[in-house]
């Protein structure tokens, strides 16, 4: 114990912990245990207090009315979680450290935490999307700034209800819930009763809906066109306007053109010309069910593929629901995958299955028996949650085994890939990207490769590598009896569940190549 | 600020140990504390209870934050000394 390693546990026990501290507490955590077991009587003596001071020694409630918001800023916040994930080992009382409830008069507000959501919409719908800048998916919420989006479609839909399609190529930006800047392209707006005053301006124009449906192109020689469907719109010439009150007001069927410093002009209406929401739909069903086609088709032609150690394509079984069947070429009986609990529901694909993983004791347990230098991991999940300070994806029973591997999720939304190599140094490898609620509920591709050979992890989300992560030990892969969405710990029961569905999951017994990934990504996208 | 897997694996199986020894422990805290001095008892009543930050804290007990750092650091060693002395202490007796 010296007085760095001091300094770095009241650091810890304080929240003023940097990055770079934790990392070196870590590290001195791992390697000395005399530290480690000062470590965990502060660690004792923190939650106690923490205790005592919120049940015995609680300041007057009074004085907590008239704070009416206390805060819990970010490192003590994470303190906290800390603090009660391992106190929970210590103690079933510390439990209590941050879910002790709170009176109507204190709210506690976590500052600092990234729980903010900054995004003025969601982008809903997508089809044969190709992006000029940064790309966005199905899901993503939609924060201020240009999205250049150069063929294909996209379908907004604000926080106030408001839906827009972008026609490729075009300029967009999302500016509030209730209002957006188009730079240039074209677009058709349904407003719902609800957002009325939904706006969307233009180098020309500023048009305010009044209950409507409309379409709006603009263009920076030809000026701003807008087409009113139905309902009705203010159209205001923000060269010539004085106020929002000269703007003019079209009808269903009626159009406007607008270009500074030029007198505006009657245009025909050309609804045809847009693409309606039920269009847009129409044209993604018919991609997703080609799409569905060809992931049949690529399973069929991949069956004597001898890469596949265990290849869980997720159909049910209607004589043995309760089978994962694995469909890779060697059929060895281990690798029939046995459900408990998780139940079958709707996958990638409509009239695809795949399995929803949702209590404590839900998993799939199997064996992948055998030795293997490199594995790659890959599979289609839709997480629902990250509840659990891990949330399983793959992982061996047990811990302290070499060769043992966990593919999982940790709270905080890495995804990970721990491997056992023997006491001490553990090659444990998280990725450079992060998960987050505006994640939950959609499709993504993960996949991960552990390569032997070059000592090397490296994590993919849809076909998109995280950093490579090299190793500083390397044992051959021993998956052995293992979970798909949970871990058996072999001691306590850690709840360690997956909140979630999968569907698709492939284990290869060898290191695939970048483009193999890149390619397996875009053969299975729903 | 999440522990990896295997620094928490080694965590979590030695925390057994101090679980056991838990009432002991909590015995041991609470006369500790009474030795405490009455302004120390305070700054840990303030600082330790629920959803409040450091700042306020600091502002309650009219220091800085750093002053409430450095000494909530002092008072948490003299608990951690105390503790492990009255443990050691109730060994010795257990054994007699």
């Amino acid at each position: 114990m010296t007085k760095r390693h001091q300094y770095l546990i009241d650091s810890y026990c304080s929240g003023t912990i940097t990055d770079n501290e934790f990392l070196e507490l870590e590290d001195v955590l791992r390697q000395n245990k005399d530290v480690r077991q000062v470590f965990l009587e502060y660690r004792h003596i923190d939650a106690s207090l923490r205790t005592k001071a919120d049940v015995a020694i609680l300041p007057p409630k009074s004085e907590l009315i008239n704070q009416p918001v206390a805060k819990i800023t970010g490192a003590w916040y994470k303190v906290l979680a800390l603090a009660a994930a391992i106190a929970i080992l210590l103690t079933g009382i510390a439990l209590s450290l941050i879910q002790t409830s709170n009176g109507p008069d204190e709210k506690v507000v976590i500052d600092e935490t990234p729980a903010i959501d900054d995004g003025k919409a969601i982008l809903v719908k997508e089809l044969d999307t190709v992006w000029d800048d940064v790309p966005f998916h199905e899901g993503d919420s939609i924060p201020k700034g240009i999205l250049k989006l150069k063929s294909g479609w996209i379908e907004l839909q604000f926080y106030s209800g408001a839906k827009v399609i972008l026609e490729g190529p075009i300029k967009f930006e999302a500016q509030s819930e209730n209002s957006g800047f188009l730079h240039s392209g074209r677009l058709s707006a349904k407003v719902p009763a609800h957002a009325h005053g939904f706006s969307i301006n233009s180098a020309d124009v500023k048009v305010i809906d009044l209950g409507t449906a409309f379409g709006m192109v603009a263009d920076e020689r030809e000026g701003t066109s807008v087409e009113v469907f139905e309902g009705a719109a203010v159209v205001v010439d923000l060269s010539s306007a004085k106020s929002l009150s000269d703007g003019q007001k079209l009808k269903g069927g009626e159009g406007l053109r607008v270009k500074k410093g030029k007198a505006s002009i009657s245009i025909a209406v050309g609804k045809s010309s847009f693409l309606t929401s039920m269009q847009l739909t129409g044209k993604i069903q018919i991609q997703q069910e080609a799409n569905f086609k060809r992931w049949k088709q690529k399973i069929y032609e991949d069956k004597d593929d001898t890469r596949f150690l265990a290849r869980y394509n997720f159909s049910k079984f209607i004589e043995q629901p309760g089978l994962l069947q694995n469909n890779s070429y060697e059929q060895i009986e281990g690798l029939n995958g046995t459900i408990v609990g998780a139940q079958w529901s709707e996958g990638r694909w409509p009239g695809k299955q795949a399995l929803d993983f949702k209590r404590p004791g839900d998993c799939v347990r199997f064996n992948v028996p055998g030795s293997y230098k490199s594995v790659t991991l890959a599979g289609w999940v839709r997480l629902d949650g990250l509840d659990q300070a891990w949330s399983s994806l793959v992982l061996s029973d047990g811990w302290r085994r070499l060769g043992a591997l966990h593919w999982q999720l940790n709270g905080a939304g890495f995804v990970e890939l721990a491997v056992y190599v023997g006491p001490g140094k553990n090659a444990n490898s998280r990725t450079s990207f992060k998960l987050s609620p505006s994640d939950f509920g959609r499709w993504m591709h993960l996949a991960v490769i552990y390569n032997g050979t070059d000592g090397t992890v490296t994590h993919y989300r849809n076909g998109v590598a995280s950093k490579v992560i090299k190793l500083l030990k390397i044992v051959p892969i021993e998956i052995g009896k293992a979970q798909i969405g949970n871990w058996d710990s072999k001691e306590q029961r850690e709840i360690r569940n997956f909140n979630g569905r999968m569907d698709d999951l492939s284990i290869y017994g060898e290191a695939l190549s970048n483009s193999d990934i890149v390619e397996l990504y875009q053969s299975s996208k729903p | 600020l999440i522990f990896s897997e295997d620094v928490y694996e080694l965590l979590s199986s030695e925390a057994e140990e101090i679980s056991a020894d838990h009432s002991n422990r909590e015995k041991a805290l609470n006369s500790c504390l009474q030795k405490l001095l009455p302004a120390q008892q305070e700054l840990i009543q303030v600082s330790y209870s629920q959803g409040i930050s450091i700042k306020e804290a600091a502002n309650r007990v009219g220091r800085t934050p750093t002053g409430l750092y450095k000494a909530l650091a002092r008072i948490r060693k003299n608990l951690h000394g105390c503790v492990q002395n009255a443990i050691k202490s109730e060994l010795t007796e257990d054994r007699i």
